[in-house]
């Protein structure tokens, strides 16, 4: 039986920075290709693993996840014949082919899949160069450690991992140096109440965490021959600390009303500092971007002309179609807020012991501020706060079946917010990359539903 | 013998109610190898594997979704009907994605308010472990000993009251389990004598993650001077790797053995399958647990080798001397972790040792592992030939 076309479209640009965010990552695979040309290290790698290690050790950090959200938005040889499967499509076929169930991370079988080809640069963008090592983290996901560890073994390449605790509490408040929750536990959150508990964590924690950034340091040293220098590491995270400053001016700018900027453009604009971070391209493109969204909130410009519903979106993008997340804007509806890929505040600079604040900071991540990084209450918890501060009325939650750690709270986040604070949710059902597992009536369908419940709600009094 | 432990393993719940009624001791549910039972034992409390059912599901579906291990979702599912009420705490370590969220969870199906001073509950009624993901070396022995040291701590404040827990009440802990060990390892070398089949084993070692080890122990001593006499018996001799096998599942062994098979080892998420030696008596006894444990060669997580190829190493080490003729992965369904290893496990059993392997999925149902007949009996014909 011949598969079913899918429509595909890129979606809308709220804001004109984020039209450079594709050129951004052009010239990124372009300059992977050269630096491998040069004979110089590449390592595959991950997003919530900071780079600023390895660009302070001049290796080229690329990332299959983010190449699997690439091949999900290209045809073979770039052929805009819809009868032509996507490039994510093929590579998935061929991992499963392998032994790599379909129930695993669209972004995994995809850059497996990439890599059982035999030829990486018949792919988009020239595909990734080959990996001189890996470097990964437990953090997030299971999937990122094994799926990482493969592509290892397959490229018969140097790995690495490092272990980023999940610290599993959803109590309210715990003594330092014991467990400790980074958010109150949501149903002690209540309209209003803006206190968050901080409680730092443990030393056997920080220094678990350090440890092993100083291994990782060495592990790049006996692999590539570069020696650790802590001026220029320092040097690096002085930049990536500066980007997460403007990063988070930028959320405080997403807050206005009318809305400055849609979720569609935030799953954009993560790149530079999501994969780039602690270089000066990614802190001149926020600069550019925090500077735009200052311009539009001080003009009210909103993304709508005339902004009736805010929703947040949960979970990441559905890559082989943006323009889903712009669905509801001809009816008023807007997305404000993505919790994913946006980071907490980082800790103060300590240029004496980079490899602490380092530490300090991943433990931070892990912790639930991101969202699915965390246990599953601190999740809950996060989704909660961002409702309250972005204003938001509804919730798209992204049913991501192929995806643990975005799939698992998905449930508890829709009855929570819909039971203790009347914020209905709907879902979008599918793989992140791999078109195959969407369908586009059944989703619309119940998207047409909750548009009418937003319009029929209006605004939430916050 | 094989009566008694089928008796734990069938009537699980009233026989564990009966033990507590009649000992006034506290039971601890633990989930996964990597829960330090040794400590909960020497606390003077019960550990006792939490396990699924074949009942239909119905709570669970109100709070996580459906796109999970069927195991722990029925596991899950059994907490939320209230049949685990007689826990008087849940150990949950981060096994998996979905064991690590299993803590919120809990909490919500089956709500307790513990002892609390200042908002801190002095021992929680769900107790998490967040168990290294990289094992070996310093550091992670380091971390888990925090994790440990936390651990023991609220053991030691359960209901309120402070009870120490000594290095002398650690040791006598080591020495039952180890005897237990060793124990496992007899019964281990029965089976690559054809003596004792591998549902049969199975049973006798999962009674031992019920009751408590020193009555298993004593159990264990005379079943095995009753099948030691045993003429030996045997099947196509198969290596057995996979998660979420339980009294219910463990009926992949019996499917195996009626389509001319037997499981001589496994590597299954329990019990023996990774506890390869005993504890440590030489060192400080909570170093020597942590040290353990770091051992456990769990899915989930992966050793500091630089090229790595676990799996391989573990699987090779036990088949070895064994006459395995075939491999198979019975894992759960939506378990990656098991997944993900498979092809390139299976990549190198082929190169190396030229053992086939053969993956099954299950969903966790005696219908669904039923099903698995034709598959496996076309896997037998194969090997054989």
């Amino acid at each position: 039986m011949a598969e079913e076309v899918k429509k595909t479209a890129t979606s809308k640009k709220s804001v004109e920075t984020a039209r450079k965010v594709w050129p951004y990552v052009k010239e990124d695979y372009a300059m992977a290709h050269e630096w491998k040309a040069a004979g110089k290290p590449i390592a595959w790698t991950c997003a919530m693993l900071p780079k600023e290690l390895l660009q302070a050790m001049d290796v080229y950090p690329q990332n299959p996840e983010h190449y699997g959200v690439l091949t999900a938005m290209f045809r073979r040889g770039g052929s805009k014949d819809p009868n032509v499967v996507k490039e994510a499509v093929r590579f998935c076929k061929l991992a499963e082919e392998e032994g790599f169930a379909s129930y695993n991370c669209g972004y995994a079988r995809a850059t497996i899949g990439h890599a059982l080809t035999g030829d990486l640069k018949d792919a988009p963008l020239g595909g990734l160069e080959p990996p001189d090592m890996v470097i990964t983290t437990s953090c997030v996901c299971d999937q990122r450690g094994k799926w990482l560890r493969y592509l290892a073994q397959k490229f018969n390449v140097p790995f690495y991992l490092i272990d980023f605790p999940e610290r599993g509490s959803d109590l309210a408040y715990d003594m330092p140096g014991q467990r400790n929750a980074i958010l109150p536990y949501h149903s002690s959150l209540k309209r209003g109440v803006t206190d968050i508990y901080y409680s730092p964590p443990a030393d056997y924690e920080i220094d678990y965490v350090e440890c092993q950034w100083r291994d990782l340091a060495k592990f790049i040293e006996d692999v590539t021959g570069h020696k650790y220098d802590q001026d220029r590491f320092n040097e690096v995270m002085d930049l990536a600390y500066k980007t997460n400053e403007l990063r988070l001016e930028i959320l405080e700018y997403r807050k206005a009303v009318p809305a400055p900027m849609t979720s569609a453009d935030g799953l954009s604009v993560m790149y530079p500092g999501t994969y780039t971070s602690g270089t000066q391209r990614a802190y001149d493109f926020y600069v550019e971007l925090r500077d735009e969204l200052r311009q539009k909130v001080e003009d009210k410009l909103g993304v709508i002309p005339d902004e009736k519903f805010r929703m947040l979106w949960y979970g990441l993008g559905p890559w082989f179609n943006m323009a889903l997340m712009n669905y509801f804007e001809n009816i008023g509806g807007v997305f404000i807020y993505e919790p994913i890929y946006n980071l907490a505040p980082f800790p103060p600079r300590t240029p004496e012991n980079p490899f602490r604040e380092l530490a300090l900071r991943t433990l931070q991540q892990s912790g639930g501020m991101m969202g699915p990084m965390g246990s599953l209450g601190q999740t809950v918890s996060t989704l909660v706060n961002a409702a309250r501060d972005y204003k938001a009325a509804g919730i798209v939650l992204f049913y991501l079946i192929t995806c643990r750690p975005v799939v698992y709270p998905v449930v508890e986040i829709g009855r929570v917010l819909e039971e203790e604070f009347g914020i209905p949710s709907t879902t979008l059902e599918c793989d992140l990359v791999d078109e195959r597992s969407y369908n586009e009536a059944q989703t619309l369908t119940r998207w047409d539903a909750f548009a009418e419940q937003m319009l029929k709600k209006g605004p939430v009094a916050y | 013998m094989a009566v008694e432990f089928k008796k734990w393993l069938e009537n699980r719940h009233d026989v564990v109610k009966e033990w507590k009624e009649k000992n006034k001791k506290d039971v601890f549910g633990c989930l996964c190898c990597i829960t330090p039972e040794e400590i909960i034992y020497a606390a003077d409390a019960l550990p006792v594997r939490i396990t699924g059912s074949s009942e239909k599901l119905e709570m669970v579906d109100s709070r996580a979704p459906i796109y999970a291990c069927p195991f722990l979702r029925s596991c899950l599912d059994l907490a939320g009907r209230g049949i685990y009420d007689y826990l008087d705490g849940v150990v949950i370590p981060n096994a998996c994605d979905f064991t690590a969220r299993m803590d919120y969870w809990w909490r919500k199906l089956v709500p307790r308010a513990n002892p609390a001073q200042q908002g801190v509950e002095l021992c929680p009624y769900v107790l998490y472990i967040k168990h290294p993901e990289k094992i070996g070396g310093e550091m992670s022995f380091n971390y888990l000993r925090g994790e440990y040291r936390i651990f023991k701590q609220h053991l030691e404040r359960r209901r309120g009251h402070f009870k120490p827990i000594s290095d002398d009440m650690l040791s006598n802990a080591i020495s039952v389990y180890n005897e237990h060990y060793g124990l496992m390892e007899q019964l281990t070398q029965l089976r690559k004598r054809g003596l004792v089949s591998g549902s049969e084993a199975f049973e006798a070692e999962f009674a031992s993650l019920l009751m408590p080890k020193n009555e298993h122990n004593e159990l264990m001593k005379q079943y095995l001077g009753e099948v030691s006499q045993r003429e030996p018996k045997d099947g196509v001799r198969v290596y057995l790797l996979g998660g979420g096998v339980d009294q219910i599942s463990y009926m992949i062994y019996k499917v195996i053995e009626e389509c001319g098979g037997n499981v001589v080892y496994e590597d299954v998420g329990v019990g023996r399958s990774y506890f390869g030696r005993k504890i440590d008596t030489s060192k400080p006894p909570l170093d020597a647990i942590i040290e353990h444990r770091l051992d456990v060669r769990c899915p989930h997580c992966i050793t500091e080798d630089r090229f790595p190829e676990d799996r391989f190493i573990f699987a090779r080490d036990r088949i070895e001397g064994a006459n395995v003729k075939g491999v198979m992965w019975f894992a759960p369904l939506y378990c990656e972790c098991r997944n993900l290893e498979y092809p390139f496990t299976r990549d190198r059993l082929k190169e190396v040792l030229n053992i086939p392997a053969l993956y099954l999925e299950h969903d966790y149902t005696l219908e669904g592992i039923g099903q698995l007949k034709p598959r496996i009996e076309t896997f037998m014909e194969m090997v054989k030939s």
